[in-house]
């Protein structure tokens, strides 16, 4: 489903030049989960980010279900972003002036589908994810790991083929943490792909595959039993 | 620590060099619009306050009622109305009558022929109640031997080339009385309702035993202008009483009008003399004063406040710094210190640069108002305090908010970044954009109306063609006597296409005569009010004036003299439709003030009706008009008017004045083109005009800052959300329009507020004119969606940056 081959990028100032991805290369079939790990500054938020589409790599190629979308400009990034990827981050990026179901919702009004579906959409993923009871909620009124669940629920509610995570646990105890992996979990059975950065062990022991970074460039794989 | 202050006060300036900049300018045209402004009220407010006395000066006014129960108010008096103040009546210190006649050629013994001044004359006791400062001369005595003459140091550099003129002689009309001058006025403040630039002895006229006798029982007229300075303890209203009393005692039984008199404050005499006829000086319009003041602190308010949102906005983005700053040991006080050391900073350098700005436009300012105004330390004191107060509060306001609010923050809520921002200080912006949106919609619809009345003014057809058209005064008898001769000649030359002879022309600036018209068989005393015009058979063709009905007057025809013609509306009045020699009658003439009986009743015959042409200001609506024949015994020819070919006028000017001085050396050429006259009627209004446009080009310019400064602070407090709808799937022009909507709306809501307030005060401003333009809904419209466009195009700029801006950087911040 995604194959990267020699993927390059540097960011420069002035006059300091630092290579985020180093000829990076790997693939990732189609319903795997597979775990990216590393200290920081090793690229893996880099590489999210390209693989998310939401920012271009300097050279080398990317293949998203076949296409070719290393030079894709940003309006046809956004089309296939908003199609095929949903999110899932450390810090949940709720937005604080929509309640639950409104964050939820916002990927569907992106996508452009009708009201009456729309509702009926949230509502499953909401029951699914276990907050329905929280949907006229404000972000701010909820726990740690009822938040990273709206973001889980608005991440999957346009059923994307890929799920990113960037350390979906990072700011939840270990209880909420291990739902939320749970979850993930439930959803790659299901069929989902799940690209997931993560610095702990004990979540990377639900994927499928370890793939392990350092200065932009993979060190080692490990295949999970 | 002072200097680093100011080093880091600098460097932020110089890193937000947008900011900065928009900064800057909002600023500084605010304080330069205040300033002008200001300098222009003050300048205004203070007429006549230079002198000693002001608070004790009245000018006599005189309420008539005439025998038709027609109601004036008079700026003069009779002569004997001061006499028997200041002698009867011991409140009355001193009692100035002023008279003017008229214009008079001033020359020297060696060079007869110089100018045209108007005719002053006071009574002695002037320098002493006004406080004009002799630079020579004795001011107890200089205005009491008859033939002396007070003049200001101009006119006698113009007349003798030196300010020393004192004992030298003057000579007038070319005649051979020496005028000896007494006195040498120092210029006088151009804010003085009294203008003069020569001053002869009242003596001069009253020394004449035919005219002391006229003058001994003048108890009627109205050919003195009055001023009284009272005691201190004097009650103006009890001197009026007195008047009263003293003038109904000694007038003639057989005078046909009532009269009462009001003291009026000299201090008042500018503003508040639009209903009293014959005052002397340019007056104001307190309305406009208030307009212009509203504009002023509004501009100023506005660049203040502005200034102060853009720079606390500017405060979230170092939230950082204070920090760090703050875990460095800085204290509260310190930090204050600093914030409040770059804002002064700022607004100091807005004032250098609104002081040197201001410096470089006075001059056109000057010339555009037609004052002297300058900005120094010889400025009134209340300009400078208002400097310096707006100066300190935009300073201390925009710098206290961050020194009380950020630096009492703990560190740790600073390093988030985001900054929290009371729901009240979001509320307040958007007050405060409504209405600055609202004034300046208000601005636009003024500058929009005056221009729109302005240009159907302009090309409104007045009945007759005013353009090349040359009007040539006539000054001396002589001139009068040989105005065929004259005409004759001038009709020769090559550029002239035709002339005419008239009393007054169409759009002439003297006031124009009004008759008394009946019909024999009418019962009324003495009939209609129409006004009168003597012209000669060329003044038709001339003007272009399209004769309707009937017949011109014939060249040289003595039975002309009493035929007329009648303009359409005074056909109407009169009931002629079809012109075959109607009589009518003209008993009396009213030459402004007091209607005076014919000797004998004018009786004429109508020999042809002439189409309605304008021949007063558009402000008013048109009015009957006899024409006469130029030998009649209402009012004699005074000017000569030339149609000219276009191009060529300085030679076709030298030729007419050639003309002229064969017939009068002495006489001085003066001209006018009409059109140009024309115009004058409506200066104040082109300076109004130019005023609104410039206020709402402020207002726009410093509302767009405002907003611009609300829409960057809402981008950065959204940034975030902006961030996640963009990895949604959130396209640029939705986010743009997400961004932007809300400030639309309210620059909707202030264009609702507007467009009543708008339509009410121009309707207002309208009604002055009998000849306006309609109110429509399109001039709304436009300016409703200018603002809307300016709005959209200074709020979209912010947000389409937010738009694009990659999501990454707002979500990794986190």
């Amino acid at each position: 489903m995604i194959k990267i081959s020699n993927l390059e990028k540097i960011y420069r100032t002035e006059d300091v030049e630092t290579v985020a991805l180093n000829k990076l290369t790997f693939e990732v079939k189609e319903g795997e989960f597979v775990a990216v790990m590393g200290p920081s500054g090793c690229g893996k938020s880099t590489l999210l980010n390209i693989l998310g589409l939401l920012d271009d790599p300097d050279s080398g190629s990317f293949l998203f279900d076949g296409i070719e979308v290393a030079g894709f400009n940003e309006r046809k990034r956004a089309e296939l972003r908003k199609r095929n990827i949903g999110f899932v981050f450390q810090s949940f990026n709720l937005i604080d002036e929509l309640t639950v179901f409104e964050n939820v919702e916002l990927p569907l009004i992106y996508l452009g589908v009708k009201e009456e579906d729309r509702k009926k959409r949230v509502e499953e993923v909401l029951d699914k994810m276990q907050i329905m009871h929280r949907r006229n909620h404000y972000p701010q009124q909820l726990s740690g790991g009822q938040q990273q669940r709206v973001a889980v629920a608005r991440a999957v509610v346009n059923k994307p083929k890929l799920i990113l995570a960037d350390e979906p646990t990072g700011n939840l105890d270990s209880s909420n943490g291990n739902e939320v992996m749970e979850l993930l979990t439930d959803l790659n059975e299901q069929g989902t792909t799940i690209i997931m950065v993560t610095h702990s062990e004990h979540d990377a022991r639900y994927s499928h595959r370890i793939i392990r970074m350092l200065d932009g460039q993979t060190v080692m794989e490990n295949i999970m039993a | 620590m002072f200097r680093h202050h100011i080093k880091i006060a600098w460097r932020n300036m110089m890193r937000n060099k947008t900011f900065s900049f928009i900064n800057l300018i909002g600023l500084t045209s605010g304080l330069c619009c205040f300033l002008l402004i200001a300098l222009y009220i003050v300048d205004e407010t203070t007429f006549d306050r230079f002198h000693a006395h002001a608070d004790n000066l009245y000018r006599v006014v005189e309420e008539r009622s005439s025998a038709d129960g027609k109601e004036s108010k008079l700026g003069s008096t009779a002569y004997n109305v001061s006499v028997k103040a200041k002698s009867d009546f011991p409140e009355v210190e001193q009692a100035v009558r002023l008279v003017v006649l008229g214009r008079v050629n001033v020359g020297t013994t060696e060079n007869t022929s110089v100018f045209y001044e108007e005719f002053w004359l006071s009574s002695p006791d002037f320098l002493q109640s006004f406080s004009f400062k002799l630079l020579q001369g004795n001011p107890e005595t200089a205005l009491t031997a008859p033939n002396s003459v007070i003049i200001t140091e101009e006119t006698a550099l113009k007349l003798f080339k030196t300010t020393a003129a004192l004992g030298k002689t003057i000579r007038v009309n070319d005649g051979s009385t020496p005028y000896m001058v007494t006195g040498v006025l120092e210029n006088f403040p151009v804010n003085s309702q009294l203008s003069f630039n020569l001053l002869f002895s009242e003596s001069t006229i009253t020394s004449n035993p035919d005219f002391q006798e006229n003058i001994n029982s003048d108890w009627d007229s109205n050919d003195f202008y009055t001023y009284l300075l009272l005691n201190e303890e004097a009650d103006p209203q009890v001197i009026a009483a007195k008047l009263n009393t003293l003038v109904a005692a000694n007038r003639s039984p057989e005078s046909q009008h009532k009269s009462s008199f009001v003291l009026q404050p000299l201090k008042e005499v500018h503003f508040n003399s639009a209903d009293i006829e014959g005052t002397l000086g340019k007056l104001g319009n307190i309305n406009y004063i208030y307009v212009f003041s509203a504009i002023a602190l509004f501009v100023l308010l506005i660049a203040c406040i502005n200034y102060m949102n853009l720079t606390t906005a500017m405060f979230t983005r170092r939230a950082k710094e204070i920090g760090v700053r703050k875990i460095a040991g800085a204290s509260r006080g310190g930090l204050a210190i600093q914030f409040l050391a770059e804002s002064f900073l700022m607004t100091l350098l807005a004032f250098t640069l609104a002081y040197v700005l201001i410096k470089l436009l006075l001059p056109s300012f000057n010339a555009f108002t037609q004052k002297e105004l300058s900005l120094g330390l010889g400025t009134d004191y209340r300009i400078w305090l208002g400097v310096l107060l707006s100066l300190v509060l935009v300073g201390a306001l925009s710098g206290l908010y961050p020194a009380l609010f950020q630096s009492r923050l703990k560190p740790i809520e600073l390093f988030k970044s985001k900054l929290p921002v009371g729901k009240e200080s979001i509320s307040l912006r958007r007050f405060l954009v409504v209405f600055q949106f609202s004034v300046s919609i208000i601005m636009m619809l003024a500058t929009l109306v005056v221009y729109l009345q302005l240009q159907y003014i302009n090309s409104k057809d007045m009945g007759f063609n005013k353009s090349q058209l040359l009007v040539i005064d006539i000054n001396s008898g002589k001139v009068r006597q040989g105005a065929a001769t004259i005409r004759n000649e001038f009709s020769r030359l090559p550029q002239v296409t035709s002339v005419s002879v008239s009393s007054r022309v169409p759009g002439e600036w003297k006031s124009l005569p009004k008759v008394k018209v009946k019909q024999p068989n009418s019962s009324a005393q003495l009939g209609n009010d129409m006004y009168f015009l003597a012209v000669d058979e060329q003044f038709l063709p001339t003007f272009e004036i399209e004769l309707l009905q009937g017949r011109n007057f014939t060249a040289g025809s003595v039975a002309d003299s009493s035929s007329v013609l009648v303009n359409e509306t005074a056909a109407r009045a009169l009931g002629i439709t079809e012109a075959s020699g109607q009589l009518i009658q003209i008993p009396a003439a009213d030459f402004g003030g007091s209607v005076e009986s014919l000797e004998v009743p004018y009786q004429v015959r109508v020999v042809g009706i002439v189409r309605d042409f304008n021949f007063q200001s558009l402000r008013e609506p048109m009015a009957p008009m006899v024409l006469g024949y130029q030998n009649n015994p209402v009012h004699s020819i005074d000017y000569f008017t030339v149609r000219v070919a276009p191009g060529n006028v300085a030679a076709t000017l030298e030729q007419l004045e050639a003309v002229m001085q064969q017939v009068d050396q002495s006489h001085l050429f003066e001209y006018h083109f009409l059109d140009n006259q024309w115009e004058l009627f409506y200066q104040q209004d082109r300076i109004r005009q130019t005023v609104f446009l410039i206020g709402a080009a402020l207002a726009i310019l410093i509302g767009c800052l405002g907003l611009f400064g609300l829409a960057t602070f809402a981008a950065e407090q959204r940034r975030k959300e902006v961030g996640i709808r963009k990895v949604l799937g959130a396209s640029v022009s939705s986010i743009v329009l997400m961004l932007s909507k809300d400030f639309l709306k309210l620059v909707m809501l202030a264009a609702l507020i507007a467009f009543p307030l708008g339509w009410y005060a121009m309707n207002h401003w309208l009604q002055d004119f009998a000849y306006r333009i309609q109110l429509s809904w399109w001039i709304f419209g436009l300016a409703g969606a200018g603002a809307m466009l300016i709005a959209l195009l200074t709020v979209s700029f912010k947000a389409i940056k937010a738009a694009v801006a990659n999501p990454v950087k707002s979500l990794r911040s986190e």
